[in-house]
């Protein structure tokens, strides 16, 4: 078990800059995701600290120690992969004890460690069949098995649930979970599905284009995100993002949608946006679950009117989409009671809104508390 | 008059037998199928669109017995998953090349091309190639191609499953609104629960070869007719308890339950019975009267605008969604309490009781 500290690395390939001046630090013991969508350079990331790509510029160290001359197998890191990477001419027994033979481990205790592993993947009864008579959700558990099973010093997961169905990709999130406290390990998990990331991490690291946009807390990033960016990526259904020009109007300021909405921005929010006086493009964000209809619960919540586009069941609840002229709101019908075509007002609440200026997608005021 | 009706339509295949099958879709709906994969759900498109003739049975459309109609006369149009597009053609070309090939008025083939790129977001993209494209502007190209001609009915097959997330997200949207603006009949199929619950007015549960349940999301979701639906609507899934009706049939015994569980109203006495409880409709804490359990927290996933906690009982996880952010340590002990008002009952054959 160890940490990793990225420092100042940089990738490239030919003109291309797969990952510009990454630096992260991972604890010992600690489950972090890196996030991002397709492209961004999570994978090129984790091949470097695996040690199949080498750094640009930079260096990756684990407990404190430079890594650039330590060959891959003297690394002593568990990989799991999308594609399990299984012998499957090989009985599933064999599976699991071939990276212990490989380590000249006792046969006695080769035997118990692969005893327990099987039982804690329950995949005991399948011990002597041929790996290649398991389903797919089983191949997966016997891959995360094999590689747990040499305790190795970190653990790197690319994907690893993404052929999974849903049911049992809910299933096996838990188990992951479960499985990295029993075993302490330092894990890096790389995924494009934020619900993933959000639910299994300690912490987030949230790349896009190869630069690292934040790193935190799931509820952190999800509560404060730092930036446009990162507010878009995080939450499901995404986050409202109204973008504009500010515009001043005696004491009112206001944000002008680029496709039509006028907000008239209050309290909070309003303070955040003018915290910087020089940003005159802005985008005006609002999570579904915050928008409210009903009674103004708040003299600072902005009242906006919009008409019922579309409704749409999302597992225990309706979403609605409404229009306001050009501009849609996404939010929750909190009462059961909205029809497409209805208009309706509802509610921005300000302590919930936040502001980002549009063209560098910083956030403005709030990030800083 | 439906505009589809399939009657108790079986077609057999060396290991599989579809059907008995029976729906039918109304002109201008937005009919979803869903089922996990190789449940059948493509057979039931290709039957309609002609490509399988039924062994037993018939499909109507609009009234009319469908047996001696060829593909091209049927006027349905289908939307495969990937969707080949002509590669010496851009965008533009692409998508009105149906038109044109119908002979369509120029100012019409106009009109339709406005709408239907303003839809699916495709105006930035009308003059690349598809060598240009990424994956997800080739689809919505080849999608704009499909919707820009309209016909009695437009079949779509995963016409989103290859696109990311956030895209999904954004063009089921689209689809809802391209299907309502121009009144047409969609028979939607996916694997995705949460995107055909959303998009549909009515769903068809599919579960090996036959239809489970018909009925609109709302209906499927809170009125499953039996486990089979149960289990596969609704993410995380529904939790399920094994145990017996006492002989009263007044309340519900777990087998690995200490306490009786009251059950309200009339039900069946006695026999092996399986309770069902939503996620969301475990609630944290301690309610007078209600019924609850005590749990121990396994795992806690912040997911921001809810939370979901695993909750360990004897060797089975009990899921519970949590509005908000919770903050409940892992390893405690909780008192939690099922919503008598939204619990489901299934006998020992699985149906709802």
């Amino acid at each position: 078990m160890s940490s990793i500290q990225i420092r100042n690395v940089t990738k490239r390939f030919g003109d291309f800059t797969a990952v510009d001046d990454l630096t992260l630090e991972i604890e010992e013991g600690e489950f972090a995701a890196l996030l991002g969508p397709s492209g961004c350079g999570k994978t090129t990331t984790m091949n470097m600290i695996a040690g199949i790509e080498d750094v640009t510029e930079g260096s990756i160290l684990f407990d404190e120690q430079e890594l650039s001359g330590t060959r891959i197998q003297d690394r002593n890191i568990g990989f799991v992969f999308q594609n399990y990477a299984i012998f499957t001419h090989l009985s599933v027994y064999k599976n699991l004890s071939y990276g212990l033979e490989v380590k000249k481990v006792a046969q006695g205790e080769i035997e118990r460690r692969v005893k327990a592993m099987a039982d804690r993947m329950s995949i005991s009864h399948r011990l002597d069949q041929p790996a290649a008579s398991l389903s797919v959700n089983e191949m997966q558990k016997l891959a995360i098995g094999r590689s747990a099973i040499v305790e190795p010093r970190i653990f790197l997961l690319d994907e690893p649930l993404s052929n999974l169905d849903a049911g049992f990709r809910a299933y096996m999130r838990a188990e992951l979970k479960v499985l990295q406290h029993e075993f302490g390990q330092t894990m890096i998990y790389v995924t494009h599905d934020q619900i993933e990331a959000m639910s299994l991490a300690d912490k987030i690291a949230i790349i896009d284009e190869g630069k690292l946009m934040q790193y935190g807390t799931p509820l952190d990033i999800y509560n404060s995100p730092d930036n446009r960016f990162v507010a878009h990526f995080i939450g499901s259904p995404r986050m409202n993002l109204i973008d504009g020009e500010l515009s001043q109007e005696k004491d009112q300021l206001k944000l002008r949608a680029n496709d039509g909405a006028e907000i008239k921005l209050q309290g909070q929010v309003k303070s955040d946006f003018a915290s910087d006086g020089k940003v005159q493009r802005g985008s005006f964000g609002i999570r579904p679950q915050d928008i409210y209809f009903g009674k103004q619960r708040s003299d600072s919540d902005m009242k906006m009117d919009g008409t019922v586009e579309v409704l749409e069941r999302v597992g225990p609840k309706r979403l609605a989409y409404l229009q306001v002229s050009e501009t849609r709101f996404i939010a929750f019908d909190d009462q059961d009671q909205l029809k497409v075509g209805d208009t309706v007002p509802f509610y921005l609440p300000s302590a919930k809104s936040m502001a980002f200026d549009l063209t560098s997608g910083r956030r403005l005021g709030g990030a800083a508390k | 008059m439906s505009a589809i009706e399939i009657r108790n339509v079986v077609k057999n295949y060396p290991n599989f037998t579809l059907g008995p099958i029976s729906m039918s879709v109304e002109q201008g709906e937005f009919f979803g199928i869903f089922g996990p994969p190789s449940t059948g759900k493509t057979s039931i498109l290709k039957l309609i669109l002609g490509l399988l003739q039924p062994d037993e049975g018939e499909v109507l459309l609009s009234g009319q017995d469908s047996v001696e109609m060829g593909v091209a006369e049927r006027d349905i149009s289908m939307v495969f998953q990937n969707l080949a597009l002509f590669p010496h053609m851009n965008g533009r070309e692409n998508i009105i090349f149906p038109l044109k090939e119908r002979g369509v008025s120029e100012a019409e083939i106009s009109k339709q091309l406005d709408f239907v790129s303003g839809v699916l977001h495709v105006g930035h993209i009308l003059e690349k190639n598809p060598a240009q494209m990424s994956g997800g502007e080739r689809q919505r190209i080849a999608l704009g191609r499909a919707f820009a001609a309209t016909s009695r009915a437009m079949l779509l097959d995963e016409p989103i499953a290859a696109l990311d997330a956030r895209l999904r997200e954004e063009m089921r949207v689209e689809l809802k609104r391209l299907q309502r603006e121009n009144n047409q009949t969609f028979v939607y199929v996916s694997h995705d629960e949460e995107e055909v619950m959303a998009v549909s007015d009515r769903v068809a549960v599919v579960a090996d070869g036959k239809i489970a349940q018909i009925g609109t999301p709302d209906d499927v979701y809170s009125r499953p007719n039996s486990m089979a639906v149960a289990e596969v609507i609704g993410s995380p899934p529904m939790n399920f308890f094994q145990g017996k009706l006492s002989s009263d049939g007044k309340f519900f015994e777990g087998d690995k339950i200490d306490e009786r569980f009251p059950l309200k109203g009339k039900t069946k006495a006695g026999g092996t019975a399986t309770l069902g409880v939503r996620p969301e409709d475990i609630w944290l804490g301690a309610k007078d009267g209600d019924f609850g359990l005590d749990l121990v927290i396994n795992s806690v996933e912040p997911l921001g605008g809810y939370t979901i906690l695993n909750a360990q009982l004897d060797e089975q996880i009990v899921k519970i969604r949590a509005p908000g952010q919770v903050d409940v340590p892992e390893r405690s002990q909780q008192r939690v309490t099922f919503d008598q008002r939204r619990i489901h009952l299934f006998d020992e054959d699985g149906i709802r009781v």
